[in-house]
C-alpha cells in the first residue's frame, strides 16, 4: 500500500495547491471564474500540456527532451510553408508530413541515445539547435501565414462548446495515463527508470522502449506544433522557444524525479494545470506577464525541495 | 595496439583536433567569401564574444565539479539590468557599479550552490528554477523603475569600459580582448596551478577519492557556483557597456550555446575534464560560423541560418565521437569476474 | 624485536541478525605482510572497514604505535597512517598519475603557493619507482591497466607514509605476470618498513608472501599462525570448518538427457575454452574464486558478457545468445549476483518484482490484467513461503533472504528449463536458505537443469551432482559429488 499511498498524497497535496490557488485568484479577480476565462485558460494550456504529458514518461525512464520547443517551431514552419505553395498538398499529407517531423526528429535522438549511448540532455540539445535551425532556414526567418480551415479548426474548433485543443489534451491525457499507469509499456517504462540493469536482465528492450518514447515526444511536439499554426495563423521560427523549459517545470511540479523511475500523468496534469492557474490568475490579477517568472522559479525550486526533503525523511525512518 | 591509435583513441586532448577545425573554418570561409579575411571582420568576430565567452568560462568551473548552472544567462541579464540601474538611479561611479554588480552575481550564485549542497538538489532543476526567477526579477526591475525604461547609456566612461581600444587611434586590440585573456589566463592558472583548482578537478573526477583525501567537496561545489555567477555578472557588465544599453531580455536563451560552447570545447559533463583552451577554441568556432555564414550568404544562395544547423550537427558529432570512444574503452578495461 | 604496529584487540561488529565480527583480535608488527583468509561472510571485509573508519565498530580497541587510537571516519584512519586499497579501485581517472598520487596534497611553491607540478612529477617518479614502476606520472589514469591503477594507488599510500597498508584481493583482476609484479612490490614496502594485511582466497599467494597467517571463519578468529611452521592442507580446514549440508539426497530426475551443452566457449583475455555439459534435473557446479572467470562464465550464459567464440546447443539445437531477453526466450532463467543491483528493482512492489520477467503474460492485450498479476504474485509468495505484509509493498523493505525468493520467483514463473544462479543463497539466514535448496531439489525433480556459480565451499559440494574447478578463465577440473572434500576443492581452485 505504502507505493500507492505515496502517490495519493503526493498528488492530493498538488490538487490542493490548485485548490488554493484558484480560491484566491476567485477573490483576486472577478473575471477569474467566469466561463470565458477558464475556456482560454483551458485552451491555452493544452497546447504545452500535450508535450508535458509524453515528456512525463521519457522523464520517467530517466531521459530528458529539450529539443521539444525546437521541434514545435519546426513543425509550424513545415506546415505552413507546405501549404504557402502555388500548388500545395492536400492538408491531411500537409498535418502528416508535420507530425512525420517530429517523430523524426525524435528517431535521431533516440538513435543517438540508444545506440551510441549518448547523453539524452546534449544530445536533444543539439537536437534543439538543429530544429531551431532548420525552422529558420526554410522560412527564411519569415514569418508564413496559414489561413486554412483545418488547422482552425484543430486549434479554435469545439465539439459540444468544448475547445478542441482541451479535447486532444484530455485525450493525450487519457491514453497515456493508461499507457502508464495499466499497460505493459507503461510497466516497463518504471523499470527502466528505477533501475535499468535490472530492467535488462528481466527482458525488457530497453533501447526499444526508450527510442519509442523519444519518437512520441517528437510527436507530442508536433502536435503542439500544428495547434499553435491553428491559434496563431502563422507558421514562424520563432514559436516555441522557450516552451521545453515550460514543459519541463511543469513536469516536475508534479512530482516525476529527474533521477528516473517516479511520476503520474495526474501528477503531471496537475504541474500543468497549477503552472496555467497561476499565469492566468496572475494576469488578469493585473500582475505583468514577465513577472510571472518569478513566480514559476519559486515555485519550481519549492516543489522539489519538498520532494527532496520528503524522500530524505522517508529514508531516514 | 599501435600507439598512434592508443592516442587517438584514449587521448582525452581534443583541443588540438578542435584547433585544426577552426583553421580549416577560417580557411573557407576565406576563400569562399571575399570579405570574411580581414583585420576589420576578425575585430566584429573578436567584439562579438565576450559576454559569451565569459559566460562560458563560468559554466566551465561549474561543469568542472560535475554540475550545469541554466541560470548563468538570466544572471547576466540582471546585472545588466542592474548596472543601468545603479548608473542611471543610483548614481554609483564606475568602479562601484562594477563592484556590486559582481558582488551581486556572486550572491546569485551562492544561492544556487546553497540550494544544491545544502538541500541537495539535482543542479540542473535548480537552475532552471533560479534561471526563471532571476529573470522575472529583472523584468521587474526593468519595468518598474521609471528611469529604467530608456536603457540607453551615453556615458563615455561607462561605455569606453567595452568599447576602448589599445592603441586608443588605431583601434587594433579591443579591451573586450584583453579582459578575456585576463579572465582567461587568470583562470587557467588557478585551475592548474592552485590547490584549490586541483580541487575542483578531483571533486568532478571522482567525488569519493576527493572526499576521502579530506576535500571539502560540498565547499567546492559552492564556490564554483559563486564564481560562475560572478563571472556572470562581469559578462553583464561588457555586454551593456558594448551595447550601450541593458534590456530586460539581455541574455536571454544564450544559455544553450554556452553549453553547447562548453561540451564541444571537450569539458566532461560528468566532470572533472576540460581544458580552458578547449573552451575557448569553442566559442571561436561558434562564432566564425555565425560571421562566416553571413558572409557565405552573400555570395551563393546559402542562408546563414545553417549556422544554427551547423552548431547541432558538430555538437552532435563531437559528443558521438567520444561516446563512441568511452565504450571502446570500456571494452578494453573488462577484466576476469 | 620488532615494535608492534598495529594492535586491534576484542574488536566486534554486529549487523542486523549476524555478529559479522565477533571478538576478533591482530596485531602487526613493522616490516611483516600478515595474509588473513577466510571464505566469503567470514567477516574479513568487515574488519578492514572497521579499521579503514568505513563502519564503526561496537566494540574493543585499536592501538597504532602502542597508542589508542580512535578511528571513526575514512580521514581519522588515514591520519593514523593505515591506508587500504579496495578491490574496486577508487582512482580518478580523468587525471593524472601525479595527481591521484598527490590528490589534496599537492607540493606547493612557497613563495607563490602555486602547485610545484615539476616537484609532484619529480616526487611521483621517486615513489613510483620504489615500486619498480615506469608509468609517467603525466599519464591519464583512465589509459593505465587495472595492474597500473593499483601500483598507483599503492603509490598514493606510499607517499601518505602509511604504516599499514591493507590489500583486499589485490590479484583477482590481474594476470599471472602482473601478480608477480605485485609481489615483488609487496617485498620492496615490507623492506621499508611498512606493515602490510593482505586480504585473499589464493592460498598459493599467501603462503608465499606472507610471515603470517590470521584464519577467521563466521566472524571468529581461528588461529594466527606462523607461515613457515603451517601446511596449506591446516589453513584450509581451518577456514572450512563449517560441515557439509547432509539433508540434500542426489536427486534422480525422470527425465533423463542433456540439456545443455556448452562447446569451446572464449572471451579473449578472460574466458578460454570452456566446455561441458548440463544434463536435465542436474546440478552442475561451478566453482572458482574471485577473479578466476566463474562470473563470466555464467554472464555469457544469459547473453550479458559477448562471447568471441564457442557454440551452445539447448535440447540439441544450436541456439545464440545475444542478451538476457534472448536467454529468457529459450527458457533460460537466472539468479544474477547482484541481488539489490540486478536481481531487484528496489522501489517495485513484491508483486510488480514477481512479474517483471514476464510483463508479457499478464493478460492478452497491451493491458496489465492485474487479476493474473496478483494471482501470480500471491502463487509465489504461498510457494516459496515469502514474508510480506502483502504483495504491493516495495521490495527495499524487505529481509535479504525474502528477496532473494523474489529473485527466484520471478524468474520461475517463466517456466525455465535451465536455470543459472550465481551465489544463490549469500547474506541471506538459515530458514531462506533451506526453503531456497528446497525449491532446487523440486526443481531437479521436475527436469530443469541448474548452473550453480559459487563460492560457498559446502553448498557447491553439498547440492552439485558434479563440480567445475575453475581458476585463470579455464576449468581446471571436475568433481564428481562425493569425490572431493572441500579441502581438496579449495585447493585446486588456488592453483594458478
Amino acid at each position: 500500500m505504502k507505493i500507492i499511498g505515496n502517490k495519493i498524497t503526493t498528488n492530493m497535496s498538488l490538487f490542493a495547491f490548485l485548490g488554493f490557488l484558484i480560491i484566491v485568484f476567485s477573490f483576486t479577480s472577478e473575471h477569474f471564474l467566469g466561463i470565458y476565462n477558464i475556456t482560454s485558460l483551458l485552451t491555452n494550456i493544452s497546447y504545452s500540456g500535450i508535450a508535458a504529458i509524453v515528456l512525463t514518461l521519457v522523464i520517467i525512464s530517466r531521459g530528458l527532451d529539450i529539443s521539444i520547443g525546437g521541434v514545435i517551431g519546426l513543425t509550424t514552419v513545415v506546415i505552413a510553408t507546405l501549404y504557402s505553395q502555388s500548388d500545395p498538398l492536400p492538408v491531411w499529407l500537409i498535418l502528416i508530413i508535420g507530425l512525420s517531423t517530429g517523430a523524426l526528429v525524435g528517431l535521431l535522438n533516440g538513435w543517438c541515445i540508444t545506440v551510441l549511448n549518448m547523453d539524452p540532455i546534449i544530445t536533444t540539445l543539439g537536437a534543439m539547435a538543429i530544429t531551431r535551425g532548420l525552422a529558420y532556414v526554410i522560412s527564411d526567418s519569415q514569418s508564413i501565414l496559414m489561413f486554412e480551415d483545418t488547422t482552425d479548426f484543430i486549434s479554435n474548433g469545439t465539439i459540444l462548446f468544448i475547445p478542441i485543443p482541451i479535447i486532444l489534451f484530455l485525450i493525450t491525457a487519457l491514453i497515456f495515463s493508461i499507457i502508464l499507469h495499466k499497460s505493459k509499456f507503461g510497466r516497463a517504462v518504471y523499470a527502466i527508470g528505477a533501475n535499468e540493469t535490472s530492467a535488462s536482465l528481466s527482458g525488457i528492450s530497453v533501447k526499444k522502449v526508450k527510442m519509442i518514447l523519444y519518437v512520441l515526444s517528437g510527436l507530442a511536439a508536433s502536435i503542439s506544433g500544428i495547434i499553435l499554426v491553428g491559434q496563431t495563423s502563422v507558421g514562424m521560427p520563432q514559436h516555441g522557444i522557450g516552451t521545453e523549459l515550460e514543459v519541463i517545470t511543469a513536469v516536475l511540479l508534479g512530482g516525476t524525479a529527474l533521477s528516473g523511475g517516479k511520476g503520474t500523468i495526474y501528477g503531471t496534469i496537475a504541474g500543468v494545470l497549477i503552472l496555467g492557474v497561476l499565469f492566468n490568475g496572475l494576469t488578469i490579477s493585473g500582475v505583468r506577464y514577465v513577472h510571472l517568472q518569478i513566480f514559476q522559479g519559486i515555485l519550481l525550486l519549492a516543489a522539489v525541495a519538498t520532494y527532496e526533503i520528503k524522500t530524505r525523511n522517508e529514508v531516514a525512518t | 595496439m599501435k600507439v598512434w591509435l592508443k592516442k587517438l583513441i584514449y587521448s582525452d586532448d581534443i583541443v588540438g583536433a578542435l584547433g585544426i577545425f577552426l583553421v580549416l573554418l577560417v580557411v573557407f570561409f576565406s576563400v569562399m567569401t571575399p570579405h570574411f579575411f580581414s583585420l576589420m571582420n576578425f575585430n566584429s568576430i573578436i567584439g562579438n564574444i565576450p559576454a559569451m565567452a565569459i559566460l562560458c568560462l563560468g559554466l566551465t568551473f561549474v561543469v568542472l565539479v560535475g554540475d550545469l548552472d541554466l541560470s548563468l544567462g538570466s544572471i547576466l541579464g540582471i546585472t545588466a539590468i542592474l548596472a543601468v540601474f545603479f548608473f542611471k538611479v543610483m548614481h554609483f561611479p564606475l568602479w562601484l557599479n562594477l563592484i556590486s554588480c559582481v558582488v551581486i552575481g556572486g550572491i546569485f550564485g551562492a544561492f544556487n550552490g546553497a540550494i544544491v549542497t545544502k538541500i541537495g538538489i539535482n543542479s540542473i532543476i535548480t537552475t532552471l528554477g533560479t534561471m526563471a526567477l532571476i529573470r522575472g526579477l529583472t523584468y521587474w526591475i526593468a519595468m518598474d523603475v521609471d528611469a529604467m525604461q530608456v536603457g540607453r547609456i551615453t556615458d563615455p566612461a561607462f561605455l569606453n569600459f567595452g568599447r576602448y581600444y589599445f592603441p586608443e587611434k588605431s583601434r587594433l586590440i579591443p579591451i573586450t580582448l584583453v579582459y578575456l585573456v585576463i579572465l582567461y589566463g587568470a583562470s587557467a592558472l588557478f585551475l592548474n596551478h592552485t590547490s584549490f583548482g586541483r580541487q575542483i578537478y578531483a571533486v568532478g573526477s571522482n567525488e569519493a577519492t576527493a572526499r576521502l583525501a579530506g576535500i571539502n567537496v560540498k565547499r567546492v561545489r559552492f564556490v564554483c557556483f559563486i564564481i560562475a555567477g560572478m563571472l556572470s555578472a562581469f559578462g553583464g557588465l561588457v555586454l551593456v557597456a558594448q551595447l550601450g544599453l541593458g534590456e530586460a531580455y539581455t541574455g536571454q536563451n544564450m544559455i544553450l550555446e554556452v553549453v553547447t560552447a562548453v561540451v564541444l570545447g571537450g569539458v566532461l559533463l560528468t566532470g572533472g575534464k576540460g581544458r580552458l583552451t578547449g573552451v575557448i577554441i569553442a566559442v571561436l568556432i561558434l562564432a566564425v560560423i555565425r560571421n562566416g555564414m553571413v558572409h557565405l550568404e552573400q555570395v551563393t544562395d546559402i542562408s546563414f541560418y545553417w549556422r544554427d544547423v551547423a552548431k547541432g550537427v558538430i555538437l552532435l558529432l563531437a559528443i558521438g565521437l567520444y561516446s563512441v570512444r568511452k565504450s571502446f574503452n570500456a571494452k578494453r578495461l573488462r577484466t576476469r569476474q | 624485536m620488532k615494535s608492534t604496529l598495529l594492535k586491534m584487540s576484542h574488536i566486534c561488529k554486529s549487523y542486523p541478525g549476524v555478529k559479522a565480527v565477533n571478538d576478533v583480535s591482530i596485531d602487526l608488527f613493522a616490516g611483516e605482510i600478515l595474509g588473513i583468509m577466510g571464505e566469503n561472510g567470514a567477516g574479513k571485509s568487515t574488519l578492514i572497514k572497521l579499521l579503514a573508519g568505513a563502519e564503526k565498530k561496537d566494540s574493543g580497541e585499536i592501538y597504532i604505535d602502542e597508542k589508542k587510537v580512535d578511528i571513526n571516519s575514512p580521514k581519522t584512519s588515514q591520519e593514523n597512517g593505515v591506508s587500504v586499497i579496495y578491490q574496486e579501485l577508487i582512482t580518478m581517472d580523468t587525471l593524472s598519475v601525479a595527481e591521484n598520487i598527490f590528490v589534496g596534497q599537492l607540493p606547493v611553491n612557497k613563495v607563490t603557493k602555486l602547485i610545484d607540478w615539476k616537484a609532484a612529477q619529480k616526487k611521483s617518479t621517486e615513489v613510483l619507482a620504489l615500486l619498480n614502476s615506469n608509468i609517467k606520472p603525466k599519464s591519464i589514469v583512465a589509459t593505465l591497466s587495472v595492474y597500473e591503477k593499483q601500483i598507483v594507488e599503492i603509490a598514493k599510500a606510499i607517499h601518505k607514509n602509511a604504516k599499514v597498508v591493507v590489500m583486499d584481493e589485490p590479484t583477482a583482476a590481474l594476470s599471472e605476470k602482473d601478480s608477480k609484479s605485485l609481489f615483488k612490490v609487496i617485498e620492496n614496502l615490507k623492506n621499508q618498513g611498512v606493515g602490510i594485511i593482505y586480504i585473499s582466497h589464493r592460498i598459493e599467494e599467501v603462503f608465499k608472501i606472507s610471515d603470517r597467517i590470521t584464519v577467521m571463519r563466521d566472524g571468529k578468529l581461528i588461529a594466527t599462525k606462523q607461515t613457515k611452521d603451517v601446511e596449506k592442507k591446516e589453513i584450509i580446514s581451518m577456514m572450512i570448518g563449517r560441515e557439509l549440508n547432509q539433508f540434500f539426497p542426489e536427486i534422480k530426475s525422470e527425465k533423463k538427457g542433456v540439456m545443455m551443452k556448452v562447446s569451446d566457449l572464449n572471451i579473449n583475455g578472460i574466458i578460454e575454452n570452456i566446455s561441458f555439459e548440463v544434463k536435465k534435473g542436474e546440478i552442475l557446479g561451478i566453482f572458482g574464486l574471485v577473479g578466476s572467470g566463474c562470473l563470466n562464465i555464467a554472464r555469457a550464459l544469459i547473453g550479458v558478457d559477448d562471447i568471441d567464440q564457442g557454440e551452445i546447443h539447448i535440447n540439441g539445437k544450436k541456439t545464440s545468445i545475444k542478451n538476457p531477453k534472448n536467454a529468457l526466450k529459450n527458457n533460460i532463467g537466472f539468479i544474477p549476483i547482484d541481488r539489490k543491483n540486478e536481481g531487484l528493482t528496489l522501489n517495485f512492489s513484491v508483486k510488480q518484482n514477481l512479474t517483471l520477467q514476464s510483463i508479457d503474460e499478464l493478460g492478452s492485450s497491451f493491458i496489465i490484467q492485474e487479476s493474473i498479476e496478483n494471482s501470480i504474485a500471491e502463487k509465489w509468495v504461498k510457494k516459496l513461503d515469502i514474508k510480506t505484509p502483502n504483495i504491493e509493498v516495495e521490495v527495499k523493505t524487505l529481509s535479504g533472504g525474502n528477496q532473494q525468493k523474489i529473485v527466484l520467483g520471478k524468474t520461475l514463473e517463466i517456466n525455465p528449463e535451465i536455470l543459472v544462479i550465481v551465489e544463490p543463497t549469500r547474506g541471506i539466514d538459515v530458514g531462506a536458505k533451506m526453503d531456497i535448496y528446497k525449491m532446487l531439489e523440486n526443481l531437479c525433480k521436475e527436469g530443469v537443469a541448474i548452473i550453480l556459480v559459487s563460492t560457498d565451499v559446502p553448498e557447491i559440494l553439498s547440492i552439485s551432482n558434479r563440480v567445475l574447478v575453475v581458476s585463470n578463465g579455464k576449468i581446471r577440473k571436475e568433481f564428481k559429488k562425493g569425490e572431493a572434500n572441500q579441502q581438496e576443492l579449495l585447493y585446486e581452485a588456488s592453483l594458478n
